[in-house]
């Protein structure tokens, strides 16, 4: 006969499985929408970037040679205070479309398509590494600097990153924690708090997402892509016919100042 | 915002809107004006039918004309709310949007400018009891819209709208 004694477990073991049950599926929905999110900003990022490479730079083009005119016409008459004004403005607005496309024009524009393998990475790193899950506030912090790295490195696609990052956090010893009972069952009702918290902020994030100008740039531009257009080009093109009337206007004032 | 975690502890990583928006947010805007103005180089036409939304903050006015209208034989949505109206007619796809002027949250003409670069195919028109001239500037003005003078006969209505939908593709009924 067996001398082991089989007890009941006691309320406390009880709950925490519970709620270390409930924490699980927290995680995986947390895991899928920090996924999500990130999917969806780098996507963003890469039309804009798309976009401001395509678009926006004939936009500062057309602006520069507007912000031209603009001058030559203040030169002709220096006391004209509306002229004056008027070259100041567009000066401005040029320098400030240079300034928008200027980065965007160095990197190369291509559109995000993560593979699944960077995702099923992203998601393991989430799982592992996200804040909400954080013990403690210096737990938290170390988190969160970790999972921006994360999260810049799935925004460029870079998977030897996000690797290297995982096996980082994985080998510090911070990532050591308590045990007993009670002390975990706090740990865990702390971590479905955070992690409800940050599933609620997620939700808002990409609400908002879905109210930026850029959004609606974007939807519309995939919408013309079903259609069978290439809407950036369009606008390119529409942008070019502007450029060379500019152009045009900006020689006939030249050549008229000259003689 | 920043997306350093010291600096701003909630920031995980950088907030795409903040981040994308800050220098070439007018760029942005230009392209969605010049995307309202663009003719489609293979322009496809909008789904068959002849589908009418309505939005004016006044039930009565709302109820009216959307009586009248399905009546006539058009398919017909309406809403109160002008927020709720740009939602209706991403789904819809309507023929022709017909607006109050003046309504709470975002009045007809900050709707009308919403739809249109929604859809530029949509025929938007503002019901007002703006004068003829002040038509004229709004046209001089190139607003993407036509009005439609406040009091209207149900006559001048039906044979108006039958013409914008037929204008926007639709096929409207006899």
């Amino acid at each position: 006969m067996s001398s082991k004694i089989n007890l009941r477990p006691r309320p406390e073991e009880d709950e925490l499985r519970l709620k270390r049950s409930e924490l699980e599926d927290l995680e995986r929905d947390l895991v899928e929408k920090e996924l999500h999110l990130a999917g969806q900003r780098a996507e963003l990022a890469a039309f804009e970037r798309l976009y401001l490479k395509t678009v926006g730079v004939l936009y500062a083009e057309l602006d520069e040679i507007e912000a031209r005119i603009a001058e030559l016409i203040a030169s002709r008459s220096p006391s004209n205070v509306d002229a004056q004004g008027t070259a100041r403005q567009a000066r401005q607005k040029a320098a400030e479309s240079r300034s928008a496309v200027g980065e965007a024009a160095l990197q190369v524009a291509k559109r995000f398509r993560p593979s699944l393998e960077l995702k099923n990475l992203y998601r393991e790193v989430a799982r592992r590494i996200h804040p909400d899950l954080a013990t403690d506030e210096a737990d938290r912090a170390r988190r969160q600097r970790f999972m921006a790295q994360a999260n810049r490195a799935y925004g460029e696609g870079d998977e030897a990153r996000l690797r290297a990052i995982l096996e980082e956090y994985e080998s510090s010893p911070d990532a050591v924690v308590g045990e007993g009972v009670g002390a975990e069952l706090v740990r865990v009702i702390r971590k479905i708090s955070q992690v409800k918290r940050r599933l609620s902020e997620i939700d808002g994030e990409l609400k908002r997402f879905m109210q930026l100008e850029l959004m609606d740039l974007k939807n519309r531009v995939e919408e013309g892509t079903k259609q069978g257009r290439d809407v950036l080009m369009e606008m390119a093109k529409a942008v070019g016919q502007r450029i060379d009337e500019a152009r045009r206007q900006l020689n006939q004032f030249s050549n008229e100042r000259a003689s | 915002m920043t997306d350093d975690p010291e600096k701003n502890p909630r920031a995980i990583v950088p907030s795409v809107g903040d981040e994308l928006t800050k220098p070439g947010s007018g760029l942005i805007r230009r392209g969605l004006e010049e995307l309202a103005s663009l003719r489609p180089e293979r322009a496809v036409p909008l789904p068959q039918g002849a589908r009418v939304l309505i939005c004016d903050d006044e039930e009565a006015i709302v109820e009216y004309l959307e009586k009248l209208l399905r009546e006539a034989g058009y398919e017909v949505r309406s809403t109160l709310n002008s927020l709720e109206a740009f939602e209706i007619a991403r789904q819809f796809k309507p023929h022709m949007a017909l607006l109050g002027e003046i309504m709470p949250r975002m009045d007809g003409f900050k709707l009308a400018e919403k739809l249109r670069m929604n859809d530029p195919r949509t025929k938007v028109v503002l019901t007002s009891e703006a004068e003829t001239s002040d038509l004229e500037i709004f046209r001089a003005r190139g607003w993407p819209f036509d009005i439609l003078v406040c009091p209207f006969e149900k006559e001048e209505l039906l044979e108006k709208t039958r013409a914008w939908v037929r204008e926007a593709g639709g096929t409207p009924p006899c």
